[in-house]
């Protein structure tokens, strides 16, 4: 009696189970172009920008007009320009290193030590990500006048570190606490220092964070704007150039820059993803 | 030697040790035995420098190490979680405490797979701690720990993250590991199989203070109250009064050592199920009831007796004749017999401790 009942259920399952993989198919179909919207929506204006950076006519219409890299080889005379993504390089990487140097040591803090005032301390240290640009810019703008600085370069690599200081905080901090406090508890047991842990047990286990995170505030430093235009000097870093001459009009120069920055990026994602790689398996 | 003295410590209001005196001997096997909460990890973690003890001392070899930092502390840890550093292989994570006090790299390396050898991973020096086995991982915190040769080791709740199986093949080995290194083992566990099969001595806590401490077999047989004899081990208990004839339980009287309790005034009683002979119908000097329910387990079977308004219970042995011979049935008449030096007090009626 049981087999007769088996073999009764079975046939209601199998047409189900078919009927199921039909409709799996439509499904996937209708995901498959969603997807390829949202890719599109992301990158078919980066596609246009890279496009017509190698177009032969001055004025931006459809169809291209043809092949060329004039465009590159006028970057590569435009002095003002280098200059400006040199600036821009220096400044990115001294405001992620101050970031780092300073957002490594804060989160630490935040989840190792118990202090009063904790939580506060928690929150205005991630304040600053939720605050404008613009605010960040002027605030900072009349703190140098107050004491007198002048604006330079060091001025605007100040005003990113602070602007960027909570992006490495969070991450660094949300990494440490899913790391278990045994780690170096075990470390501490078996005879290190202090500095012998952090070395040896915490950093290579909150790396990928520190990497990441750092990565991150280089490029958002990279592309700054709002804190930049309140805090530089005679100085100019690439994406305020690129601003200030869009004033004249957007030329096949700046789609060339465009394109430029994006390979850039794209290296450095290449970058992240090969330094972030973890061995085989994972970490635990 | 170990020994803590008036060892206390509070979390704000909370107190997790209280006052806790001890003194381990040099190569013992000792285990904190009680249920979560009593205080057992907290009083490890002491002793490893991990917590600051709010009040009291300890010295390790006359040398009081209370105020000292985990890392200058003769003692080392093997986790709950192991702690594994998961970024280093098996060996460097075995040489690490050697690497971090300045020994040299191959040294440490040649000492490391000795400590390895000795827990039978040798040949997984180069695995990273996420390709082991649950068992193996265990293997290796060991290793890490005994390769510095600590004065003490400490464990805790070394066995709770393995499977049954497992679990008993550890405690072998644990056996063996604390013969072979001749080190002082400081174990702690919840659980109270663990405790009596590992340990040379075992002490109870609760609480935050200590209840007992004593040698397994002592602990079993003559608990220091009815707390102890509940937890480790099984106990039937019951109330009854001393008289001069004997002890007086259910309206039925049986024999007891004079000096079992004081006389003329109610105490609780209480045997273990496997030390007593159960009788079918009634036989003079025992408790007769009737059977209430069996529990079959394999290897014995419970038999839960109603004697006047009491509950107790019975392990029988099962055996090739006990089983064709047939269990007591519910309903049954039966007479527990219980030998008088099997019999124990634990002191006023008034209290239900366990």
């Amino acid at each position: 009696m049981t087999v007769v009942q088996e073999q009764v259920d079975i046939v209601p399952v199998r047409a189900k189970g078919r009927r199921r993989s039909r409709n799996g198919l439509g499904a996937r179909l209708a995901w498959g172009g969603a997807i390829a919207a949202i890719l599109a929506f992301l990158y078919l204006p980066i596609a246009v920008l890279v496009l017509f950076s190698f177009n032969s006519g001055r004025l931006l219409s459809w169809p291209i007009q043809g092949f060329t890299l004039d465009w590159y080889r006028k970057l590569a005379s435009n002095e003002q320009l280098i200059e400006a993504a040199w600036n821009s390089l220096y400044v990115a990487t001294c405001s992620t290193a101050l970031t780092l140097i300073i957002g490594v040591p804060a989160a630490l803090a935040l989840d190792r030590l118990s202090f009063p005032g904790k939580g506060l301390f928690r929150k205005l240290v991630l304040l600053p990500i939720a605050l404008p640009g613009i605010i960040t810019g002027i605030s900072m703008l009349t703190l140098f006048r107050l004491m007198g600085a002048n604006l330079s370069l060091t001025t605007v690599i100040i005003g990113h570190a602070t602007a960027l200081l909570a992006v490495v905080v969070t991450q660094v901090y949300a990494r440490l606490q899913r790391l278990p406090r045994s780690y170096e508890e075990a470390s501490a047991d078996l005879g290190a220092s202090g500095l012998q842990t952090f070395f040896f047990v915490t950093l290579p286990n909150i790396r990928t964070a520190v990497i990441g995170s750092g990565l991150l505030s280089f490029t958002l430093s990279f592309d700054e704007i709002p804190v930049t235009f309140f805090l530089t000097g005679r100085d100019n870093t690439l994406p305020m150039y690129i601003w200030s001459t869009m004033r004249r009009g957007l030329t096949p120069e700046i789609n060339a820059v465009g394109a430029l920055i994006v390979l850039a990026s794209a290296v450095l994602v290449v970058l992240s993803v090969l330094l972030l790689r973890d061995k085989p398996g994972g970490r635990a | 030697m170990i020994e803590l003295t008036g060892l206390t410590k509070r979390f704000g209001e909370v107190v997790g040790v209280d006052c806790v005196d001890l003194r381990v001997e040099e190569g013992a096997f000792v285990t904190l035995l009680g249920p979560s909460g009593c205080g057992k990890s907290t009083l490890l973690r002491m002793i490893g420098g991990f917590e600051e003890p709010t009040e009291g001392t300890i010295s390790i070899d006359g040398r009081d190490v209370t105020d000292l930092p985990p890392n200058r502390r003769p003692v080392n840890m093997v986790f709950q979680d192991y702690a594994l550093f998961p970024h280093m292989s098996v060996g460097r994570n075995v040489a690490y405490g050697l690497k971090v006090s300045g020994m040299a790299r191959s040294e440490a390396a040649a000492e490391a797979r000795k400590a390895l050898d000795m827990v039978g991973l040798a040949d997984r020096a180069e695995a990273m701690p996420h390709q082991l086995s649950g068992g193996q991982r265990q293997r290796v915190a060991l290793a890490r720990a005994i390769v510095r040769h600590p004065k003490v080791l400490l464990l805790d709740e070394p066995l709770s993250a393995l499977d049954a199986n497992l679990r008993e093949q550890m405690q072998v080995e644990l056996r063996r590991l604390h013969r072979l290194v001749g080190l002082t083992f400081i174990m702690v566990t919840h659980d109270q199989s663990e405790a009596l099969a590992m340990s040379d001595r075992i002490v109870v806590m609760r609480d935050g203070r200590v209840v007992q401490q004593a040698a397994p077999s002592e602990l079993y047989d003559k608990p220091a109250d009815a707390y102890v004899a509940g937890f480790v081990g099984t106990t039937s208990f019951f109330e009854g009064e001393m008289t001069r004839t004997g002890l007086r339980a259910f309206g039925q009287t049986i024999r007891a050592p004079k000096d079992l309790a004081p006389h003329g005034r109610p105490a609780r009683f209480g045997y273990r199920p496997e030390k007593v002979e159960l009788r079918q119908g009634h036989v003079a000097d025992g408790l007769t009831g009737h059977v209430d329910e069996l529990l079959y387990r394999g290897d014995a079977v419970r038999v839960f007796v109603n004697v006047g308004d009491g509950r107790l219970a019975v392990d029988l042995q099962v055996t090739d004749r006990a089983a064709t011979d047939g269990l007591p049935r519910p309903d049954e008449a039966v007479t527990i017999v219980i030998p008088p030096a099997r019999l124990m007090a634990f002191g006023p009626a008034a209290d239900k401790a366990a």
